[in-house]
């Protein structure tokens, strides 16, 4: 009965309510989408939780989404041994790095004062479920073996069963505990989607690869900042006098 | 005199008709028998042997002569249905889990009938004393030198199964496979030979009767040139590994330390990298940006 639940049922409630809150969200709230960056209150550890924790879930997240749509084709890849290992390494790569990201973005969060004050509940639910997410999918492919060429033939007819309304958990029921709260897991976070920060997804900033420059011009108040800078030894306070 | 024909007629009829229904009910008596037989054989062969005999001694699992004596039939309905589950409650089933360790008996969602069948063959050979000898359990055709390669060909995916199977590398390692090993959703291969005798191994070959496989091969099953060859390739993982422990049917769930090393190391060496392409990212113009964030 749970696995009705878990396997059929949050699904789609997932997605319907992705779609019809992500919608409305931005009808009534557009500027609402949004990172909720904290970059402004604290840079410099952001930088080493962000950058790896983007490249790594990006690397992952498209790996999946290879697999799912072209499973053929990955299995044809992963048919010569070497090219199965460098696949695998690639994406055990991209897991390990997002756990490095998530895991210095939870630390960060939790031990700046600064950062800490503008924390919400669903920021915390969210890095929650990131973290076990992440967990999850690196301890698969550490020590299930290899799901490059596994989920092929148990993720990919399920979620296929679910695209055409179809359900089918024969492929599913078997696998690891671990997998399987993987599987869960990722409905879960479609399900906090629109209600979160990960809404930022929806707004990726394309267009900058291709806008002219901005140049940004200080307007500085030039008294004030020798006020400011008196007493330090800097370059401003220095050209100042 | 046409009254007479009549009765005389409808008599006749009436005879042929009862020889006819009475002869027909005899044959279909025996053909459902036959056929009842026939499916609880075919069941066993398929789904049951690998790991019972009846009447042959006991093997990765006991013998299953006189099992409807020793047991109740709900019983062993439940246990078939969930072993597992069973042996967390049940001292009997605790005992067998214990005895025969490591191996586990997958969970068998049987149809009913097909239950019933297997049960009545257990039935029928036990009370005859006989013994259950498995009718397809053969290879099509002789090994050969070559088949060796072919099968680990067939094992790693560089020759395609014909009906479009999954690997064997995918969830499965043998020693030797490839330098970093095969998969490990499912067991260690490399005594599937010396866990299964070749027969129960060709069964199996023949029909993959555990959880994961049932579902990924009922519609992708080997045929028989792939047979042999990966049975081929299974002996000969035998005959080099002689001392190979004989592992549980369940996901192996180990590492290759190469894998997780390869794996570490490009992660650091990625993470440095990060550092190393974006080192003047507090340079230039940013300085003074940097240096009025920290006042």
């Amino acid at each position: 009965m749970h696995e009705y639940l878990l396997y059929i049922f949050l699904p789609y409630m997932a997605v319907t309510i992705l779609f019809v809150v992500s919608i409305y969200r931005f009808v009534k709230d557009r500027f609402s989408y949004s990172s909720l960056s904290s970059q402004f209150l604290e840079s410099d550890e952001l930088f080493y939780g962000s950058v790896p924790w983007h490249i790594g879930i990006i690397g992952a997240l498209t790996g999946h989404l290879i697999g799912f749509l072209f499973p053929a084709q990955v299995l044809w890849f992963n048919s010569v041994p070497v090219r199965l290992y460098i696949l695998e390494i690639t994406g055990l790569v991209f897991g390990l790095m997002a756990l490095v990201g998530i895991v210095s973005l939870v630390w960060r969060r939790l031990n700046t004062p600064k950062i800490w004050a503008v924390t919400s509940i669903m920021d915390l639910v969210v890095l929650f479920l990131l973290l076990a997410q992440i967990f999850l999918g690196v301890y698969t492919a550490l020590f299930y073996r290899w799901g490059s060429s596994w989920y092929a033939a148990s993720a990919v007819p399920y979620l296929r069963s679910l695209f055409t309304f179809q359900p089918d958990l024969a492929t599913i029921a078997p696998l690891p505990i671990v997998v399987k709260l993987h599987i869960v897991g990722a409905f879960l976070i479609l399900l906090v989607f629109p209600f979160s920060r990960l809404v930022h997804m929806f707004s990726i900033p394309i267009s900058y690869l291709w806008r002219p420059f901005q140049i940004v011009k200080w307007n500085w108040d030039r008294k004030t900042i020798r006020g400011q800078y008196t007493r330090g030894n800097t370059e401003i306070a220095k050209n100042a006098k | 005199m046409s009254a007479k024909l009549v009765r005389e007629t409808s008599f006749d009829v009436s005879l042929i008709t009862k020889l006819l229904i009475i002869s027909s009910a005899i044959l279909i008596f025996f053909a459902l028998g036959a056929s009842a037989q026939e499916m609880g054989a075919k069941a066993f062969e398929s789904k049951c042997f690998s790991c019972h005999n009846i009447g042959g001694g006991d093997k990765q699992g006991p013998d299953l002569k006189g099992l409807t004596d020793r047991r109740t039939l709900p019983w062993i309905e439940e246990f078939t249905k969930a072993p597992l589950a069973m042996s967390k409650k049940d001292p009997i089933a605790a005992e067998l889990f214990t005895k025969y360790a490591p191996t586990i008996m997958p969970d068998q969602p049987l149809a009913p009938d097909e239950f019933e069948a297997i049960i009545e063959l257990i039935k029928n050979l036990s009370s005859k004393n006989e013994m259950f000898t498995p009718a397809g359990a053969k290879l099509y055709r002789a090994i050969q030198p070559g088949d060796i390669d072919g099968g680990w060909r067939y094992f790693t995916g560089q020759t395609k199964f014909e009906n479009g199977g999954v690997a064997c590398n995918s969830c499965h390692t043998v020693n030797n496979v490839g330098r970093l090993g095969g998969g490990t959703l499912g067991p260690d291969l490399t005594a599937a030979n010396i866990k299964y005798r070749d027969p129960e191994l060709i069964l199996i070959l023949q029909n993959p009767n555990f959880p994961t496989m049932t579902e990924m091969f009922r519609d992708h099953k080997l045929n028989d040139e792939e047979i042999v060859q990966l049975f081929a390739y299974l002996q000969n993982s035998k005959a080099e590994n002689p001392h190979a422990p004989i592992v549980a049917t369940a996901a192996s769930g180990a590492t290759d330390p190469k894998f997780l090393a390869v794996g570490f190391a490009i992660t650091i060496l990625s993470l440095f990298g990060l550092n190393f392409i974006w080192r003047k990212r507090h340079k230039g113009v940013r300085a003074d940006i940097v240096r009025r964030s920290k006042i």
